[in-house]
């Protein structure tokens, strides 16, 4: 089945970072299922931090455990965001699930890392992280895509009470997606004004 | 534009009122599963009952990994063309 090899991908990806105690964060399909947008994606991404261990260490690692990079190299981030995709096929199966690591380079993901939250894989002991509903919020913007702007809308329909607002409208105006953000508030809840009454002086 | 991306509030599907994390996250699986299953069917149509439903769907994998390359390379140019700095 699909979900045992990607289950089974993420609890060896997530092993080997926490054996090298790198805070990591999941930011793909799975995160937004733990944030009640469940929609069917096929892929393991994870936004990590390397204050503590240099990317190029954290690829040998996961190269000896089988993990390996897609395209026979992977490339390692000095600055900005760049995804460093590695292929895992999990025993017993017989298709690699992609598994994009990215690099926390900027004072952004590093805060998105700390502000990360704690969720337990369903039929394991595992525990995961994941980003914030807010920060997913911000990537979904930065995607870009209709679905992705579907998945905003439904992600703050679902997540409307708990939002932090003034963090979601402060990075949204300083990353240029306030017009994206209020795009998808209008979808998602078409009788709230934007932006909510929060304090934050909006543009 | 109101109305083009998600049906009106009460309309969608939604997760079952009170689902915790890792109820949704179990529900996210079944999903995936589920898709599978339907895609499983589409790839065995084109194949005929004789095709080697494995490899082909290796190949619609390898296909789903070159689309998703490209979104994740364009949002990480956004984040990088849009990110103020540190120093801002």
């Amino acid at each position: 089945m699909a979900s045992e090899a990607l289950v089974e991908a993420l609890r060896h990806v997530w092993r080997n970072l926490s054996s090298l105690q790198i805070p990591a964060a999941l930011m793909g399909g799975i995160a937004m299922a733990a944030w009640k947008h469940v929609r069917a994606t096929r892929d393991i991404d994870v936004l990590i931090s390397v204050t503590g261990q240099p990317p190029q260490r954290v690829c040998e690692r996961l190269q000896s455990a089988g993990i390996r990079p897609k395209g026979g190299g992977a490339a390692v981030p000095f600055g900005g965001l760049r995804a460093m995709p590695f292929l895992y096929e999990p025993p017993e199966t017989f298709v690699e699930i992609q598994i994009d690591l990215f690099a926390a380079t900027t004072d952004y993901h590093e805060q998105a890392l700390r502000r990360r939250v704690p969720f337990l894989l369903p039929g394991s002991d595992l525990r995961v992280e994941v980003l914030t509903c807010e920060d997913l919020i911000l990537h979904k913007l930065l995607a870009g895509r209709i679905i992705d702007r579907a998945d905003v809308a439904a992600l703050l329909r679902a997540n409307q009470e708990g939002l932090d607002f003034d963090y979601l409208i402060s990075w949204s105006q300083r990353l240029t997606l306030i017009a994206g953000l209020s795009e998808a508030w209008s979808e998602g809840l078409p009788e709230t004004p934007f932006p909510p009454s929060t304090g934050t002086k909006n543009e | 534009m109101p109305g083009q991306l998600l049906p009106p509030p009460g309309y969608e599907p939604r997760v079952p009122d009170g689902a915790t994390p890792e109820q949704c996250i179990a529900l996210w699986l079944d999903l995936m599963d589920t898709c599978e299953q339907f895609l499983l069917a589409g790839l065995r149509r084109e194949i005929g009952p004789k095709g080697d439903l494995k490899a082909a769907y290796r190949r619609w994998y390898v296909g789903w990994q070159e689309e998703h390359d490209r979104m994740v390379a364009r949002a990480c140019d956004e984040f990088n063309r849009r990110y103020p700095g540190d120093g801002e």
